[in-house]
């Protein structure tokens, strides 16, 4: 029986083990492979101070965790600027430095191991593989609570983002290195907690428990269990652990040979796997999906819908309200409207459709915890005033390398009005919207989104500022479904604070609903909410247009900058896009498009700036362009 | 350190630098022009030593044994290649992990089956002449097979070099290496290339197998220190740079690990190679090094239909 148990209580230290690798690199999409040797590092720091220093378990926990989070957080800064496979190395060698430095260190008594490790007291010493399991099965089930949190919270959607599309989900408005750091640091952490349960379980640390055979260990069970799945971890390494003892026990075999044939096979599902199925057996929301679908069915029910989105914010909201599921917290709902009239909409013509996002802003934290939001719905809107541009660059110059991109242009968006930038291949209008937005920095200039400076800020606070923009080629993450998709554009989550996950569940729960709430309003904006379940991998190239828009408008962003929408579609899908744009046009958003189809460009702009060789040449209404027989020399190279 | 401990030290790094070179010559070639991580590299360089111990020990001539232990390492390394890592990169968008994982898997496959078959304890393989030794004076000198190890290290590094040079399916690799797309559109099959490229690379693995061994003896793991060192020199050499390159960067770390074998001790030296690997790609993107030729961004989809 003690067998068993304790081969239960190793197969525990691995799901500990395994989750972290799962969080970190099914989750986040971050190549890692450093947890073993953290999960090294944690236990020899706590093994050091138990058998020299005789301290017991839990501050020697406590200092294992925090030195694994501390060298996480210092491997997570070198692995941000590098590619993925780079991310590999780095972490594969810093594994193999990390147990050749323990062997090398005389007081860490090399190969032989470290003893001496005192027996954990926990109402009484814990000696027998029985009394243990208590403990272990405790810290399991605390690490995988707080993997799944992570996981599977607002806070893991940013995650995903993060592994399909760094770039897009920076674009709407996330701290892309705040959220890997931290993920890095606490998957760590993790790591560090089963280093240190795994000597005072083995009551020895020895570098063989934290080397590269181990990493593949565990591996192997993140991947044949299912990489990205928090249960396929855990399933993973509870099979695999008791593939050895069952080889031992049951078939029979010599321990030496049994231990050898579970490595064996080990490697046999690893392989197997990759070829056969390489999303593991128990794929990225297998359980999640059917049981989330029921559940935001019930949230929303689809009829409403339409209701609730050409009404005034504070209709909305009391409609609402008026649901029985969201009866519970419809003293935050109603609260918020009454202190935060529905202020911009109604000075501008025709915008009370899209309305609601404004009124949200400062919903997300309904206790009033913290302050975002508010100071910009305030101070930095265009409000009564239409004739203002909402964006103005001035002086803008790109080089890269010896070919200059974008030279001294300056030009402005006016408010709530339609802007088409259009030129040859090559002007350098997709730079100008990287210029715009922060993903690269312009070499001189200044970029003022509502009289506000914005220069040389990052994306996603220029998103958080109000100016988004979507890419020529979509870059809908494709294993997220059409909600996630859009939920991801929502600003200012609490969910996405790892405080709020743990110490205030109350505003994360009432947080995502509302970021679901509002995520559906702008896939029925668009006219996905049909859809909003299925994954944006299945969508055709119209549709994932239309999703990309339903993103940017997730955001409350009022400036849109829109990378050619009509690109790649047919005429029969091409219809709903720009039946969207008008409609964005006709709710006072301020829309820049950058568009190869004249067509296209006569029907949605007011206004066309026209780019050559990175200048704007000209600029005026569509039919004063084309009537220039220069520009239509240029750009169409006769006549 | 004295002076002769010195010069030894400088001797020896000739001699298991040009080793460590000529297999890192053939990992790195994986790597620059698959931009496969084939950790199973260890797996056919144990192979290699395991099929001739054995073949040596059913009384077949040396030579020939060895012949055979490089052929089935060559085998092995296609079949890797043709079963798993292909059908791998073709069917998933991000295969980077996926050939890392199976690499990974008959890393671990191989060695297990080994020591099932042949047992856990170390084995030998005769040298096939009497190894005598060479004195420089001064306490310096090399032996008979050091010098082997040294010639068949340089004479398979400058041949690979030649090869990739001149020969028709070398420059075939070349142009692969520099572009995969435009290599197809001239008519070159990238899937090919490759299935050279690990024929090549299998078989370098294998005689470096059989030259370690027989200046030690071979264990089913034999094959991971020398993989992992094969990594090391590649990357500091520049993925795609020449086999001279490599084997100049082969020999600087081993002049590296020599003295910090003397200075310090044996234990420091894995610190110490790992320790170069972790802090030069930790600083690569501060310094920007990657922009320079050493430091290419791997390419990891493989040419269209490749």
């Amino acid at each position: 029986m003690s067998f068993w148990v304790n081969v239960l209580n190793e197969a525990l230290i691995t799901v500990i083990f395994a989750v972290s690798v799962n969080v970190i690199l099914g989750v986040a999409g971050q190549l890692s492979v450093a947890s073993v040797g953290l999960g090294g590092i944690g236990g020899y720091f706590a093994a050091y101070l138990s058998a020299k220093h005789g301290v017991a378990f839990a501050p020697a926990l406590a200092v294992g965790t925090s030195a694994a989070f501390l060298a996480g957080l210092a491997l997570g800064v070198p692995a941000l600027r590098l590619s993925q496979e780079y991310v590999i190395l780095l972490t594969l060698a810093f594994g193999i430095v990390v147990t050749a430095v323990i062997e090398a260190i005389p007081a860490l008594e090399g190969t032989n191991g470290l003893i001496g490790i005192h027996t954990v007291s926990l109402g009484g010493p814990l000696r027998t593989p029985g009394e243990l399991f208590r403990l272990v099965a405790l810290i399991t089930a605390g690490c995988l609570l707080f993997c799944w949190r992570l996981s599977s919270s607002p806070f893991g959607r940013v995650l995903r983002g993060i592994r399909d599309d760094s770039d897009a989900t920076q674009s709407v408005g996330k701290n892309v290195i705040a959220f890997k750091i931290l993920t890095f640091a606490w998957t760590a952490a993790v790591a560090g907690v089963a280093g240190v349960t795994l000597v005072y379980y083995n009551e020895i640390a020895s570098p063989s428990s934290f080397n590269f055979a181990t990493m593949t260990t565990v591996v192997a069970a993140v991947v044949v269990g299912g990489i990205a799945s928090l249960s396929g971890a855990f399933a993973g390494a509870i099979v695999l652990t008791f593939i050895g003892p069952f080889l031992e026990k049951v078939v029979n075999i010599a321990p030496e040979s049994a231990t050898l044939w579970q490595l064996v096979i080990y490697g046999v599902l690893l392989v197997g796997v990759m070829r056969v199925r390489p999303e593991g057996l128990i794929p990225e929301g297998a359980w999640g999906s059917w049981v989330s679908r029921l559940a935001a069915y019930h949230h929303i029910p689809g009829e409403r819908l339409a209701v609730e989105f050409a009404s005034a914010p504070v209709t909305v909201l009391a409609d609402q309200g008026g649901s029985p599921r969201a009866a519970a917290t419809a003293a935050d709902r109603t609260a918020v409207p009454s202190v935060r009239p529905p202020t911009t909409n109604s000075t501008l013509p025709g915008a009370a459709a899209f309305a609601p996002q404004r009124s949200e802003r400062g919903r997300g934290d309904p206790h009033g915890g913290e302050a975002h939001g508010p100071g910009r719905a305030g101070a930095l809107r265009p409000e009564a005033n239409s004739q203002v541009a909402a964006v103005a660059a001035t002086g803008l110059v790109k080089h890269f390398g010896g070919i200059v991109a974008v030279q001294d242009l300056s030009l402005e968006l006016a408010t709530g009005k339609v802007t088409a930038l259009v030129g040859p291949n090559g002007a350098g209008k997709t730079t100008v919207f990287n210029l715009l937005t922060g993903r690269i920095r312009p070499d001189a200039g200044r970029v003022r989104l509502h009289g506000r400076e914005v220069t040389g800020m990052p994306p996603h606070r220029i998103a958080a500022l109000g100016m988004v923009r979507s890419f020529q080629d979509v870059r809908t993450l494709e294993r997220l479904s059409l909600l996630d998709n859009v939920a991801l554009g929502v600003l200012n989550q609490p969910g996405e604070r790892m405080l709020n996950l743990f110490f205030a569940p109350w505003t994360v729960r009432s947080g995502e609903r509302t970021a679901r709430e509002r995520s559906m309003r702008c896939l029925e904006y668009v006219g996905l909410a049909h859809r909003a379940h299925d994954l944006a991998g299945g969508l055709g190239y119209g549709d994932r247009k239309l999703l990309a828009v339903a993103r940017l408008l997730a955001t409350g962003g009022d400036v849109l900058l829109i990378d050619e929408p009509a690109a790649g579609i047919d005429r029969a899908n091409l219809e709903p896009v720009l039946r969207v744009v008008e409609r964005l046009r006709a709710d006072g958003k301020t829309v820049c498009l950058v568009e190869h189809n004249l067509d296209v460009v006569a029907r949605l702009s007011d206004h066309v700036l026209f780019m050559e060789e990175g200048r704007i040449t000209e600029e005026g209404t569509m039919s004063e362009i084309t009537q220039d027989k220069r520009l239509a020399q240029v750009y169409f190279g006769h006549v | 350190m004295s002076a002769s401990e010195f010069f030894q030290a400088i001797v020896d790094a000739l001699v298991l630098g040009s080793l460590s070179g000529m297999l890192s010559a053939g990992f790195g070639l994986i790597l620059g022009v698959t931009g496969r991580f084939h950790f199973a590299f260890a797996t056919t360089f144990a192979c290699s030593a395991y099929v001739a111990i054995a073949l040596v020990g059913a009384e077949m001539p040396l030579y020939l044994a060895i012949l055979v232990g490089v052929l089935c390492a060559v085998v092995l390394g296609v079949a890797i290649e043709w079963l798993f890592y292909r059908p791998l990169v073709r069917k998933t968008r991000h295969a980077l992990l996926g050939v890392f994982v199976t690499s990974l898997g008959i890393v671990i496959v191989g060695e297990n089956v080994i020591q099932l078959l042949a047992g856990s304890s170390d084995e030998n393989l005769n040298v096939g002449y009497t190894v005598s030794r060479i004195s420089f004076g001064g306490g310096v000198g090399v032996t008979t097979l050091d010098l082997v190890t040294f010639g068949v290290s340089v004479l398979i590094i400058a041949g690979l070099w030649a090869f990739i040079r001149f020969a028709r399916y070398g420059r075939a690799i070349r142009a692969v290496q520099e572009n995969p797309s435009m290599a197809q559109a001239v008519g070159i099959n990238p899937a090919l290339v490759a299935i050279v490229v690990f024929a090549v690379a299998s078989a370098i693995s294998g005689l470096g197998a059989i030259l370690l061994t027989q200046r030690g003896a071979a264990s089913p793991s034999a094959g991971l220190q020398p993989t992992l060192t094969a990594l090391v020199v590649a990357f500091l050499a520049g993925l795609r740079s020449s086999p001279l390159r490599f084997a100049v960067a082969a020999v600087l770390v081993a002049l590296l690990q020599q003295l910090c074998l003397l200075a310090i001790g044996a234990v420091w030296t894995p610190v110490l190679t790992f320790g170069i690997l972790f802090v030069y790609i930790a600083l690569s993107p501060l310094l920007n090094m990657h922009r320079l030729p050493g430091m290419p961004r791997l390419r990891l989809r493989p040419a269209p239909g490749g």
